[in-house]
């Protein structure tokens, strides 16, 4: 059973489609890329697989499942928006994390959060959105997860800060789990990808291995993207 | 040992070169242990399915080998190394000698050249 | 994961009000000790305003504790915390179930939390006499039912407006507005079935029946009585319902921005 499948994928808002007929598979231990420009519905596609938006028509299933309770404990989710209780401090979300996720190892997130020089008796509220985000993003890859699904994890970070990022989700990365990684910055991440889904119009216009289409296209996937979309 | 890629090619292929002249000047030395696939791919900052495809061409080639419970060893076979090495030289000294033909040096010319140069 | 869930809830939800529940209390406990000291003016105003500022304090307590219900659930539920909370690996029914459990709480707690301050401030037997004054008839039981019914009415008002929410919410635009119009309406039905009740009764009982037709009807003890009873089942029907109707909503999914 595949860890991730959506068929025939639909989202409507005011009659509008802002996905139209998704269908892809992603199978155990692959870090895919899901790139597309901003808008395309790439975070739409995103919030149906965590169950914060119901299909239009279609399916999204998760070993075998529609999103629920069993998914939510097999997936960690970093969503492109801060989404803790600011008036909690980073110590008070560790314990939240450890208390709903089984799967959550709070030594670890200790261990990131002091590699990474936060505070963890300071409170949310004192915090730039930049600190949070990486808050966010450690309590994300501190769980022992079967599907990463990062939107946007680069999203205005520096240059040290994005390294720094892509090395946690490398070594965070363990046999059996996948990550999805949502963006519109390719080059940065694109060393680290297995697989690309192209994603444009609220359509998937392209998908493969990320070394075959560099074989394939004898140049980078950061090149094939703007060659196809021009921009 | 430091890695470097341009996106423009496969990441593998990349990986196969770079772990092969690794070899070549005994980074990894002859019958040494190389370290694990993570480990691997945490050096190289590339996906450990990429290193995994990596080490599978090298083994394929016979550089490396797998010792069912202790991991991937370089060869014992030097034979086998100086043979690529060769390989590889002669590509290098092809590319070399092609690239003074394209601002007009010969052959001959560039082999004089080289000995003037390291006397 | 509902204690989790709930533990989470009441900590949010009281964090502002167990200050006012303590200024009410030391208020009125000042009005009260003040009040004891005969004979001094100047200590007899302190005591007034004491007290004044305790009953501020109860009003304080219970909009607010109306008012941070109905925002938790609108931020954790539909704003950016739903996305923590809807991919907790928890149902939309604990979800809710969480916020209902933490509105009857948090409403009990500072509904006992006034009374105490209430009486603190003002019980005496004088107070009996003059309600007695007023209203010869009266009798514990009644004064308890009316209570019962107000705080009914309260929860009634809470759950309407987290119903409220749950529908101006599913829509994708004006989310806020529509909660606030739906609410509107709902009420407005609401108060439109309770009549309708009340007339269905007055068909079968004369003294009702007077409460529509005739200007002067006087309501004896024993109709006001009848009457708190009605409308004590009508809100508990109402609590009710909105509830099962904002969960079923809820199950059905959510559509955040």
């Amino acid at each position: 059973m595949e860890l991730l499948e959506c068929i025939h994928l639909s989202k409507e808002f005011d009659n509008k489609k802002i996905l139209n007929d998704i269908n892809f598979k992603i199978p155990r231990g692959k870090i895919v890329g899901l790139l597309g420009k901003n808008g395309t519905g790439k975070s739409t596609l995103i919030k149906l697989i965590n169950d914060l938006l119901t299909p239009t028509s279609g399916d999204v299933l998760i070993n075998g499942k529609n999103p629920g309770v069993e998914s939510k404990r097999i997936i960690s989710y970093l969503p492109e928006r801060t989404y803790l209780d600011k008036g909690m401090r980073v110590a008070d979300v560790v314990k939240f994390f450890e208390e709903f996720y089984e799967d959550f190892d709070s030594d670890k997130a200790y261990e990131l959060l002091a590699k990474l020089e936060l505070d963890k008796d300071m409170k949310l509220t004192k915090m730039s959105k930049g600190m949070q985000e990486k808050v966010q993003l450690i309590l994300v890859m501190s769980r022992k997860a079967d599907l990463y699904i990062l939107d946007e994890p680069l999203g205005g970070v520096d240059p040290a800060t994005r390294d720094y990022i892509l090395d946690t989700i490398l070594s965070n990365f363990n046999e059996g789990a996948s990550v999805i990684i949502s963006t519109h910055l390719i080059a940065d991440i694109e060393r680290i990808l297995d697989e690309v889904i192209f994603i444009d119009k609220g359509k998937i216009v392209l998908t493969g291995s990320a070394d075959e289409i560099r074989k394939k296209e004898k140049t980078s996937i950061d090149e094939v993207f703007r060659r196809m979309f021009k921009c | 040992m430091k890695f470097n890629f341009d996106n423009e090619r496969p990441i593998y292929i990349q990986l196969v070169e770079q772990l092969r002249i690794g070899i070549l000047t005994s980074e990894f030395g002859i019958g040494e242990k190389i370290p694990s696939v993570r480990d691997l791919a945490m050096l190289a900052k590339v996906n450990p399915n990429t290193m995994q495809k990596a080490l599978a061409e090298l083994e394929e080639e016979k550089l490396i080998y797998t010792e069912r419970t202790n991991g991937k060893f370089v060869t014992k076979d030097v034979k086998l190394i100086n043979n690529i090495r060769d390989n590889l030289a002669k590509e290098k000294a092809y590319e070399f000698f092609s690239n003074m033909k394209k601002i007009g040096m010969d052959e001959n010319k560039t082999i004089d050249y080289l000995r003037e140069l390291i006397k | 994961m509902l204690g989790k869930l709930l533990k989470y809830d009441l900590k949010w939800v009281y964090k502002i009000i167990v200050i006012y529940y303590g200024l009410a209390l030391v208020f009125a406990i000042i009005g009260r000790l003040l009040g004891c000291i005969d004979n001094s003016f100047i200590f007899d105003v302190i005591s007034k305003i004491s007290c004044g500022v305790s009953v501020a304090m109860i009003f304080n307590i219970l909009i607010n504790n109306i008012i941070r219900i109905w925002v938790r659930y609108i931020h954790n539920v539909y704003k950016d915390e739903s996305y923590l909370t809807h991919t907790l690996p928890v149902t939309k029914g604990e979800i809710y179930l969480s916020k209902v459990i933490a509105t009857l709480i948090t409403m009990f707690t500072s509904i006992v939390v006034s009374l105490i301050s209430f009486f603190i401030c003002y019980w005496n037997d004088g107070l009996i006499d003059f309600i007695k004054m007023i209203y010869p008839e009266i009798s514990w039981g009644i004064i308890i039912t009316t209570g019962i019914v107000v705080i009914l009415e309260l929860l009634f008002l809470l759950f309407l407006g987290l119903l409220a929410i749950t529908i101006g919410y599913r829509s994708n635009h004006n989310k806020l507005l529509k909660s606030f119009v739906s609410g509107f309406v709902i009420y407005m039905i609401s108060s439109f079935v309770s009549l309708g009740v009340l007339f269905i009764i007055g068909l079968f009982n004369k003294d009702i029946l007077d409460l529509f037709t005739s200007m002067n009807a006087v309501i004896g003890m024993d109709i006001l009585k009848f009457l708190l009873i009605v409308a004590a089942t009508i809100y508990l029907v109402y609590i009710i319902l909105c509830n099962v109707i904002s969960n079923k909503l809820l199950q059905k999914g959510v559509n955040v921005d």
